[in-house]
């Protein structure tokens, strides 16, 4: 008969030869010798003393999988019942996306304030932290503390402090204008590169990033994009200034109307009038002659 | 030939509220209030007959009558002849049906226009010719004749010693010669008869449904056998529209204006013009079997006591606007096709306008006819000699049918090369489409343009993908697309997920499209025209009391030295806003009238 440490400690070798989880039955058939009993009060012991945690299985909901911590983890899970433990769970099945407080609720069946009793826990034992979101400026979600998170949640290189960015995107367009206009003709990945030169950005900006502006640049009509064949026989597309300018300023806008916030409200006869209209007085009071 | 290329349907624009508001601001301005009473009736109610006319105007008659006269004689209202169809007991009634010309009275703000381009292609006789025509609206070659002689007599007079360019006044000789050359360039065209049926109904492509061929001696046959006669009658004056009377062609010109050389004065004439076609509305009851100009002629003639033989005295003559525009329209087309894919292409482009221009009715056409490269190439060659022609002509324009734009369609070979056929709106849009840009940008800003760019390349977005590909916070989009959209330039559309479109549970989706982008640019433009003109009017009435003395005969020079500074500031501010009517005019040639 061997002892109940040397069950544990033979659980626990089995486990680790499967990180990905393994299920009972498994466990039963490396473990033949094991009566069933002493395997439930070791599986038992090992669970309370976090070296051990049991999952549901991801391939079949209905049955569970238990898989070995890893060393450091039962030092970092010390003293955490069996609530925190769910919270800490469900934190982590949420990945780099993160978890709404509420969304915990729902999956743990913690009452909120429990909830956020445990969060305060967990996060000051580094365990956790909290991101803010720029899809839901007031909502906080949560995620394990060693995660970098989503570029949804950050909202890429383009937000600053939780803001939108929009100095950022103006000189990155500024940028990538003057080196065009300088080439008078440029790739895709000419534009990265030079950008990547110029060190502007803090973040590495990949190459749909610079598409993004380069997108940008296309929709104010500063730029316009041609289809070359390249050596290789690709075609790649090559930007440029447009052959086509949009017109600075045409008969219509450069008279008060084509310009007039009040436009639809004008009426002969009534408040806003061309009469009375103080666009057209202006505009007739510059003459000078 | 003409009729086998399909017109198309005429933008809503030139016939919605703000063109008929300016309509009425422009024939008041000329014609005085009475024409604007009859007229605002017409755009009212519609195509109607001289009893329907008199009751909705609530005119006394004499009133309503000179009033429509005038009209007429400006070619401001059209008449057209419905003959109903014949009953058991005889032949049907028939009456007379008028109709606002709208898009003419709107185009007489171009007329200054008309002038400089006349001016520049044909020198100062034939514009007089053509100012006269436009100063009388519908006149003989008779009038015309006798009213050119007289101004360019009264030109010398009062210009001798000062800046005559020394030219002696054109004799009859030269100005039937430059008559007859702009009637062979369309510039100007007979007025269509009296008599004419009114036009056919227009019915959207989508709502033509297949008629089968009626049986024989129903009723539908003969509808259809009208029908086909009435477009014979149009047809016809399609056929003779420009064509010059055989005395005028090539008879004794010398005779004809020595005739008429010291016949009174054009205001006299144009009066007389204008009492011949009096007649027409009480002879309207009787049988009509000649044309309104051949009556008018004929009482002309007949008060004269002159021989009625001649056909050149029962035509009546007036300027062809859609010459015009059509001329206008292709010069924006050259320049934009010139801008795109340069001069080459501009030329190639500008031959096949030349070598489709006998085929134009109007200057709405949809796609030009078939072009053979020698046909035009030769009609370049004509007209600017053998410097524009591209070396490479056939290249040249199977490159462009190769575009992405695809305004030019290869249509294999025949008997002159290589053949094409042009897609005119296609190209007109890429130029409208820049000025609608440009007027975005300048009323909504930089970013403003950015989402409706966005969105016309795209299709349709929501409003969180509009603020993300076009890379501006929530908040802005938000503000220019609300901005847009109550301007009319991008629309909404709600996509609900359950049936009672609870906002919650609905999709909102932004769109820009062309077509509606672009007409209501044009209803704006109009609008705008008729808030310049209704400012220059009013800074008219203000000063009214200076413009009375300045016309006051006798006034001293020390007056006129007091008010120096008044003067010039209402000479400054209504030719700014005559300059900038003008240049809106050409905007809305661009957008409305081609």
């Amino acid at each position: 008969m061997t002892s109940k440490k040397a069950v544990e400690e033979m659980i626990l070798a089995v486990c680790r030869k499967h990180p990905e989880g393994i299920q009972d039955t498994l466990l039963e058939k490396e473990l033949p010798d094991v009566p069933v009993n002493d395997r439930a009060q070791a599986i038992n012991a090992l669970l309370s003393s976090l070296k051990l945690q049991i999952l549901v299985n991801p391939a079949d909901p209905s049955s569970h999988i238990y898989k070995a911590n890893s060393i450091g983890d039962a030092a970092r899970f010390k003293h955490l019942n069996a609530e925190d433990m769910l919270v800490y769970q469900c934190i982590q099945a949420a990945g780099n996306m993160g978890i709404w407080t509420r969304d915990m609720k729902q999956r743990t069946n913690l009452p909120q304030p429990k909830i956020n009793k445990i969060l305060k826990q967990l996060e000051e034992r580094l365990l956790v932290k909290s991101v803010k979101s720029v899809q839901n400026a007031s909502r906080k979600v949560y995620m394990l503390y060693e995660l970098e998170p989503a570029k949804e949640l950050t909202g890429g290189p383009w937000y600053g402090e939780n803001a939108f960015d929009s100095e950022f995107i103006s000189v990155l367009q500024e940028a990538t204008m003057s080196y065009i206009k300088s080439r008078s003709d440029a790739t895709l990945s000419d534009i990265v590169r030079f950008i990547k030169e110029t060190g502007i950005s803090k973040q590495a900006l990949q190459e749909d990033d610079v598409q993004r502006i380069i997108n940008t640049l296309d929709y104010d009509g500063k730029i316009e994009g041609m289809e070359v064949e390249d050596d290789d026989g690709d075609m790649v597309i090559h930007y440029r200034l447009p052959l086509m300018r949009v017109p600075a300023s045409t008969a219509f806008t450069s008279i008060p109307c084509g310009v007039c916030p009040v436009f639809t409200e004008c009426v002969e006869g009534g408040k806003i009038s061309p009469q009375t209209c103080v666009y057209y007085q202006s505009w007739l009071d510059q003459l000078d002659f | 030939m003409a009729q086998a290329v399909a017109a198309p349907l005429p933008l809503p624009a030139n016939r919605g509220p703000y063109a008929a508001r300016l309509a009425l601001k422009l024939v008041e301005e000329a014609l005085g209030p009475l024409c604007r009473a009859v007229l605002k009736c017409l755009l009212d109610h519609g195509m109607q007959q001289y009893g329907d006319l008199a009751r909705t105007s609530k005119l006394p008659q004499p009133q309503l009558r000179a009033g429509l006269l005038v009209l007429i004689q400006h070619n401001y209202v059209n008449v057209y002849l419905k003959q109903e169809p014949p009953t058991l007991r005889g032949p049907g009634p028939s009456y007379s049906l008028y109709e606002a010309a709208l898009p003419r009275i709107l185009q007489g703000l171009r007329m200054p226009r008309f002038l400089t381009y006349i001016m520049d292609e044909h020198g100062p006789t034939s514009q007089q010719l053509i100012c006269t025509l436009l100063e009388h609206g519908r006149l003989r070659w008779d009038q015309v004749l006798g009213a050119v002689t007289e101004a360019a007599a009264k030109q010398e007079e009062g210009e001798d010693g000062e800046e005559g360019d020394g030219s002696p006044p054109p004799t009859p000789d030269v100005v039937l010669n430059q008559f007859r050359s702009l009637v062979i360039e369309r510039f100007i065209e007979r007025v269509p008869p009296c008599t004419l049926p009114p036009p056919a109904k227009q019915v959207h492509p989508n709502a033509r449904k297949k008629v089968a061929t009626p049986k024989p001696g129903s009723e539908e046959e003969a509808a259809l056998h009208r029908e086909q006669s009435e477009a014979l009658v149009r047809q016809a004056y399609q056929e003779e529209r420009f064509q010059l009377p055989a005395d005028l062609l090539g008879g004794q010109p010398g005779k004809a204006g020595d005739e008429y050389a010291g016949s009174g004065k054009a205001g006299d004439k144009r009066k007389r013009g204008k009492d011949a076609a009096g007649e027409e509305p009480a002879k309207k009851k009787g049988r009509k079997k000649a044309d309104a100009a051949a009556a008018a002629a004929d009482e002309a003639t007949a008060a004269g006591g002159k021989d009625g033989e001649k056909e050149a005295e029962s035509v009546l003559w007036r300027v062809n606007y859609d010459e015009f525009n059509r001329r206008f329209r292709n010069e924006v087309i050259v320049e934009t096709v010139k801008a795109k894919y340069g001069q080459d292409a501009g030329n190639a482009v500008l031959g096949l306008l030349l070598a489709n221009a006998r085929f134009e009715a109007s200057a709405q056409t949809g796609e030009t006819v078939v072009l053979g490269v020698n046909e035009i190439s030769s009609a370049l060659r004509r007209q600017y000699g053998n410097d524009l022609v591209p070396e490479h002509l056939g290249e040249v324009l199977s490159e462009l049918s190769e575009d992405v734009l695809q305004f030019l369609e290869a249509h294999g070979h025949g008997p002159g090369g290589e053949q094409f056929v042009m897609n005119i709106p296609q190209v007109l849009n890429l130029a409208r489409l820049l000025e609608l840009e440009s007027v975005v940008r300048n009323k909504f800003g930089e970013h403003g343009m950015r989402i409706w760019r966005l969105l016309f390349a795209t299709g349709q977005l929501e409003q969180k993908q509009v603020s993300d590909m076009a890379m501006l916070t929530k908040e802005e989009a938000r503000e220019k697309l609300y901005a847009m959209l109550k301007a009319g330039y991008v629309t909404l559309q709600d996509v609900p997920r359950t049936a009672d479109h609870a906002p919650s549970r609905t999709f909102y989706t932004w769109r820009a499209k062309l077509e509606p982008a672009l007409a209501r640019l044009s209803s704006d433009l109009y609008r705008a025209a008729g808030n310049l003109h209704a400012r220059l009017m009013h800074e008219l009435d203000r000063n009214q009391e200076l413009l009375d003395m300045l016309e006051t005969p006798g006034i001293s020079d020390a007056m006129i030295q007091r008010r120096t500074a008044e003067i010039a500031k209402l000479k400054a501010v209504t030719s700014r806003l005559e300059a900038a009517l003008l240049d809106l005019d050409a905007q809305i040639c661009i957008f409305a009238d081609v």
